[in-house]
């Protein structure tokens, strides 16, 4: 039992904090920005408002005006696997969005700034051994920021171009720990260590098109890069271990190395179309490429030396661990089909510019996961998600504020339908499982634009 | 300019700066910058001369200012600003090293992390100017938690997270006269920690948690005062502006609070940890000079020269400490006053000073300082029987920004 024991506590402290695993953020799973989030997000072709940023930055120069928008979302999953719910975190924090148009001498030209920042971190990076179940889309999923920086231009009448960078970062380390580990009384212990740690600087890029045919159509596609990142880890821990009236030297090598932080690329088109000046009807296609998804297992090397004095107990010696065996996940590319609707009222004399907005949307995403059959346990299911949502805008409340105030609120309903998960082997530890759930997310934003 | 700010800083910079005079900006502006950061630190002994390594730095930085068109009595008043800058490659670096290594953990780490910074500025009547904002920095914190699973192997899970550090921006300025302007700018300590605790359960042996921790970049709480003479009053500077602007000023640090990059691993034992760094106060006075001057109706130039006196915060590297196994070393966290010159030359094109192109270079030159080890030192401990620390440090980088 006390077989390498002292050996593992580094193997796995080290491997545990590089065997990472992120995918999709915050934006792509719960949306962005009330209005439309309760659209479905399918506004790649309709979205001229800060979330534009993410879901077409083209969409920026077709701003009416400087626009400010700040707002919070909640997204509340209740996951089971085999009815236990596995308390994946909920997801909370503020967005903020700013849309800044203008010209270049003639050319229409407009910045952008998106902001989804978690209430409690920036983001997170869990580990888990690769055989345990778990929610590999949803656990941990979003517990990240996101952050871009958008520009658009409209060359022509008809036509707007935008693009700009997404912001993330991955951790890499390399740390030694050294001293005296007293087994007798290991709080007088006296150890120090050193750390050459980064979070590594990674861009990824966003481009979008947005296209006005006729004045009530409007037709978009956008392009997000794929980002992950490889992620290294070394530790070298020298310790004297003080037992039995006995000091041993202890050497443990690691190196590890996973995928961290892991985004599908993807290509959106949608449309936007006015059936009436009041309601609009929104429709988005995107691809998504997880076949390109890498385990994010983590792959170890090491190497471990005791220099045991005659008469110390063998046993008590230890090896290194058997390498992980890496498995591919896998996946697979998926289409997500989006709709979304929205009918506008006026609110007192049309005239006085008031409304009363309300929306709905829904979209479908077919799991991307393969039967895990094997020794892996990335759970997922089909996804089918009913978003609803309504907005209030005062227009010109008063000569401080000649443009638009906007107040947003949405709800999101996600139903993943129950799968079972079936083993090809009956002498698998962690057996048949079913998994299901819901997620709940809601939403607000407050906009004012000048 | 000599870095100078609270009472002379323009566009997204006057977020850092001063975010009052974000209030100054009437025109939306688009700014992107590219810099660069190269080291040359020294550690010498009798017996060998060290370059200490640190990573040379590039940056992109992208910068708005944009005023809020309100209306009414906030007319023409209040000016929203933003500013990254992202290192291209790390958004922050940790090193958090053994003491007795040669190292300058002052300077190094300054050129090697995000800054998100956000303001406003609003003019109060005709001549006072307030704002507030804040700055950035990411930090890591988590967690490793080891246990015996039931078939007697270890398992592991972990839990890390990148967290934001804040520190908050207040500034003020008041012009007395029309050519001369005071402003103050306060700005909070931001530390961006690397945690990471490893926690083991029921393995059977005990261990303690080990904190793998330390500071990985400080700013300390600061406040700066500054005068501007413009000798063409409170006019902005366009185009076909010919103008003297002259900058004089004082930053207070507070490195006294500065706790040192080092954390003990086992926070158990309280009788032993890593060396105090024993930081104190600085004071650090700055001047500058600028030059507008037009080349024609559509094109003027700006030139900019600057000097600072950075005063170093950390003493001399003297005494010695117990290392875990008994022995002793002597602790190296090197550091020297700093003589910082600065220039810069900005283009500004289109009668409406559309577009403004700027250069800026840095030259900080690190004093040599003699650190004498004494008798407590062993002679054969990294530094001994002394070191002596210099260096240079070249700064360059452009900007573009576009009024639209």
């Amino acid at each position: 039992m006390a077989r390498s024991k002292l050996a593992a506590i580094f193997f796995f402290g080290a491997s545990s904090l590089v065997s990472a695993r992120a995918h999709a953020g915050p934006t792509e799973t719960y949306g962005f920005f009330s209005r439309s989030t309760a659209l479905g997000g399918a506004v790649s072709a309709d979205a001229t408002d800060a979330s534009a940023n993410f879901y077409n930055p083209a969409g920026l120069a077709a701003a009416r005006g400087l626009s400010f928008d700040v707002g919070y979302v909640r997204a509340d999953p209740h996951l089971s696997i085999n009815g236990q719910d596995t308390d994946v975190d909920p997801v909370h924090g503020l967005v903020f969005g700013l849309v800044a148009p203008g010209k270049i001498g003639p050319l229409p030209f407009a910045f952008g700034v998106g902001l989804h920042l978690p209430d409690d971190r920036i983001f997170r990076v869990r580990s888990l051994d690769q055989s345990q179940p778990r929610w590999e889309l949803y656990d941990n999923t979003p517990q990240r920021i996101y952050l871009s920086a958008n520009v658009a231009i409209e060359p022509l009448p008809w036509l707007q171009l935008g693009g700009g960078f997404t912001f993330l970062a991955s951790t890499s380390a390399s740390l030694s720990i050294t001293g005296g580990l007293e087994i007798a009384d290991v709080e007088s212990s006296r150890m120090r260590h050193e750390v050459d740690a980064s979070l590594q600087s990674v861009r990824y890029p966003e481009v979008g098109i947005r296209v006005t045919p006729t004045k009530r159509l409007r037709l978009a596609a956008v392009y997000r890069g794929e980002f992950q990142l490889d992620l290294n880890i070394d530790a070298n821990v020298m310790l004297d271990a003080h037992a039995l009236g006995l000091t041993v030297p202890f050497l443990a090598l690691i190196h590890t190395a996973s995928v961290n932080a892991f985004l599908p690329r993807n290509v959106v088109v949608g449309a936007s179309y006015d059936a009436t000046d009041d309601f609009t009807i929104d429709a988005d296609l995107t691809w998504v490429q997880w076949s390109a998804y890498k385990s994010p297992a983590t792959g170890v090397d090491e190497t471990v030396s005791l220099d045991a004095p005659p008469g110390f107990p063998t046993s008590l010696v230890p090896t290194s661990p058997a390498p992980t065996i890496i498995v591919a996940p896998n996946f697979s590319d998926r289409i997500v089909p989006r709709v979304g609707v929205e009918w506008r009222l006026p609110l007192g004399a049309r005239e006085r510019g008031h409304r009363l907005s309300l929306r709905a949307g829904y979209f479908y995403e077919r799991s991307p996961v393969p039967a895990q059959s094997g020794v892996t346990n990335f759970v997922d299911a089909d996804r089918h998600a009913f978003s609803a949502g309504l907005g209030v805008t005062l227009h010109a409340l008063g000569a401080l504020l000649p443009g638009d105030v906007r107040f947003d609120v949405h709800g999101q309903w996600s139903v993943l339908p129950q799968r079972v998960f079936e083993k090809a082997s009956a002498a698998d530890l962690v057996g048949d499982y079913s998994a299901s759930g819901t997620i709940v997310s809601i939403g607000t934003t407050l906009g004012v634009t000048f | 300019m000599g870095g100078a700010g609270p009472a002379s800083a323009e566009g997204y910079e006057a977020a850092f700066g001063g975010p009052a005079l974000l209030a100054e900006t009437r025109e939306q502006t688009l700014t992107l910058g590219v810099g660069m950061a190269a080291m040359s630190l020294h550690a010498d002994t009798p017996a060998r001369a060290t370059t200490v390594d640190v990573d040379p730095m590039q940056n992109v930085t992208i910068g708005a200012a944009l005023p809020i068109p309100f209306g009414g009595a906030l007319a023409d008043r209040v000016t929203f600003g933003v500013g990254f800058l992202d290192p291209t490659q790390f958004l922050i670096r940790a090193q958090i090293l053994y003491p007795e290594r040669l190292q300058f953990p002052i300077v190094a780490p300054r050129v090697q992390s995000l800054a998100v910074l956000m303001g406003a500025g609003i003019r109060v009547g005709d001549r006072l100017y307030l704002g507030g904002g804040f700055e950035a920095l990411a930090a890591l914190v988590g967690q490793i938690t080891l246990a015996l699973d039931a078939t007697g192997t270890v398992s592991s899970s972990s839990d890390d997270q990148v967290v934001a550090a804040y520190a908050p921006v207040l500034s003020a300025a008041y012009d007395f006269l029309d050519d001369l302007r005071l402003g103050v700018t306060y700005r909070g300590e931001l530390a961006a920690r690397f945690v990471v605790t490893v926690h083991s359960v029921n393995l059977g042996i005990p261990v303690p948690d080990f904190n793998v921790a330390g500071l990985a970049q400080y700013d300390p709480e600061q406040l700066a005062a500054e005068v501007r003479w413009s000798s063409i009053g409170r006019a902005p500077i366009e185009t076909r502006s010919r103008a003297w602007r002259l900058v004089a000023g004082v930053i207070y640090r507070r490195w006294s609070r500065y706790p040192g990059p080092l954390e003990p691993t086992v926070t158990a034992n309280t009788d032993y940890g890593p060396p105090p760094i024993d930081a104190h106060d600085t004071l650090s006075p700055r001047v500058g000079v600028e030059r507008a001057e037009p080349l024609s109706r559509s094109i003027g130039v700006r030139l900019r020269a600057g000097y600072a006196y950075e005063p170093s915060p950390l003493p001399t590297q003297t005494t010695s400490f117990q290392l875990p196994d008994g022995t002793s070393s002597s602790a190296n966290e090197l550091d020297s006053d700093r003589h910082v010159f600065t220039a810069g030359l900005g283009v500004v094109f289109g009668p409406k000073s559309t577009i403004q192109i700027d250069l800026v270079a840095q030259l900080h030159v690190l004093t040599a300082r003699d650190n004498v080890k004494d008798s407590t030192v062993p002679s054969d401990a990294p530094g001994a029987p002394v070191v002596r620390a210099h260096g240079t440090i070249l700064v360059g980088g452009a900007t573009a920004g576009v009024r639209f």
